[in-house]
């Protein structure tokens, strides 16, 4: 196992622990996070600590797993993930607005292209998953509203 | 095995990733027969638009994707790729020029960051899996805000 590759198990054992703090050291202090949740990247491991705490408190039994790994170095890779969690908390919104929770369940899959430093800590991290999809398994989106035309099932 | 017939799993690699930048290239050019000859028969294809659909829905959902955008590109960022897997970060542009998501035309530009992650299996997809947001895709046509 690569040195990639042990350090998105660490991530996903650290996540799992919900170890905020642990979570954060992962992260250089300039570390940089691209979401599609948020209109600008999430800048610095204060930030990226923020979103995380927030999605801990909305999901409280939020799980990570990993289901693939791609390694092109000991600095760069990639996984393709799976969340599951259950909505129980109050959510803060990029907005800052405060869902109330839905007890709706999650299940979402996603991936993210990340860039370690030489002490192996996270410098970059681009997040691609569909935000819709999350919204809808949470009731805020109508379902198949961005189905295109002639690819229904 | 002549050695001239071994491959190794570097090779694979090799020839994974630039066997996914030709389809890339492809689908670029609206080239639905080009496109299909990097796919295995038996293809998943996974993508929060349709779920997962088989061959014959990747090609309808092609159809209707690159319908709703006539001049879609898809730019290959970078890949990487690792065994039988290559994944790939792209970007989609396009001009919203026909009927997309239920939505007419806008011929608002539209810009997608995505990734592919796409597992082959002697030298064709056999699971192709995108990963987008589909709510960026939407704002940028005005179906949402």
């Amino acid at each position: 196992m690569g040195k990639y590759q042990d350090a998105s198990r660490k991530f996903a054992e650290t996540f799992n622990k919900h170890d905020l703090d642990g979570l954060a050291k992962l992260y250089a202090t300039d570390a940089v996070a691209y979401d599609p949740m948020y209109p600008e990247p999430l800048r610095g491991r204060d930030a990226i600590r923020k979103d995380t705490a927030t999605f801990f408190k909305g999901f409280p039994d939020i799980r990570f797993e990993i289901i693939t790994t791609i390694e092109k170095d000991d600095r760069n890779g990639a996984d393709e993930v799976r969340m599951t969690g259950t909505h129980t908390g109050p959510l803060e919104t990029p907005t800052g607005e405060e869902l109330a929770p839905t007890n709706k369940r999650l299940e979402l899959k996603g991936s993210a292209f990340v860039r370690l430093n030489e002490r192996g800590e996270i410098v970059e991290e681009r997040r691609y998953y569909d935000v819709g999809t999350f919204l809808r398994q949470l009731g805020l989106m109508p379902e198949q509203a961005e189905e295109p035309a002639g690819a229904k099932r | 095995m002549p050695i001239a017939q071994q491959q190794t799993a570097e090779d694979t690699q090799t020839l994974n990733a630039k066997d996914f930048r030709a389809a890339m290239a492809a689908a670029s050019a609206r080239d639905h027969g080009s496109f299909e000859t990097h796919l295995r028969d038996d293809v998943t294809f996974i993508n929060p638009m349709v779920g997962t659909v088989d061959k014959a829905g990747f090609h309808k959902f092609h159809a209707g994707l690159w319908a709703g955008l006539p001049d879609i590109n898809y730019r290959v960022e970078r890949t990487i790729s690792e065994g039988n897997t290559v994944v790939g970060e792209c970007t989609i542009t396009g001009t919203h020029g026909g009927e997309l998501a239920g939505v007419t035309a806008t011929n608002k530009p539209v810009t997608v960051p995505l990734t592919f992650i796409v597992d082959y299996e002697n030298g064709k997809a056999k699971r192709w899996s995108t990963y987008l947001d589909t709510a960026t895709l939407l704002r940028q046509i005005g179906a949402m805000k």
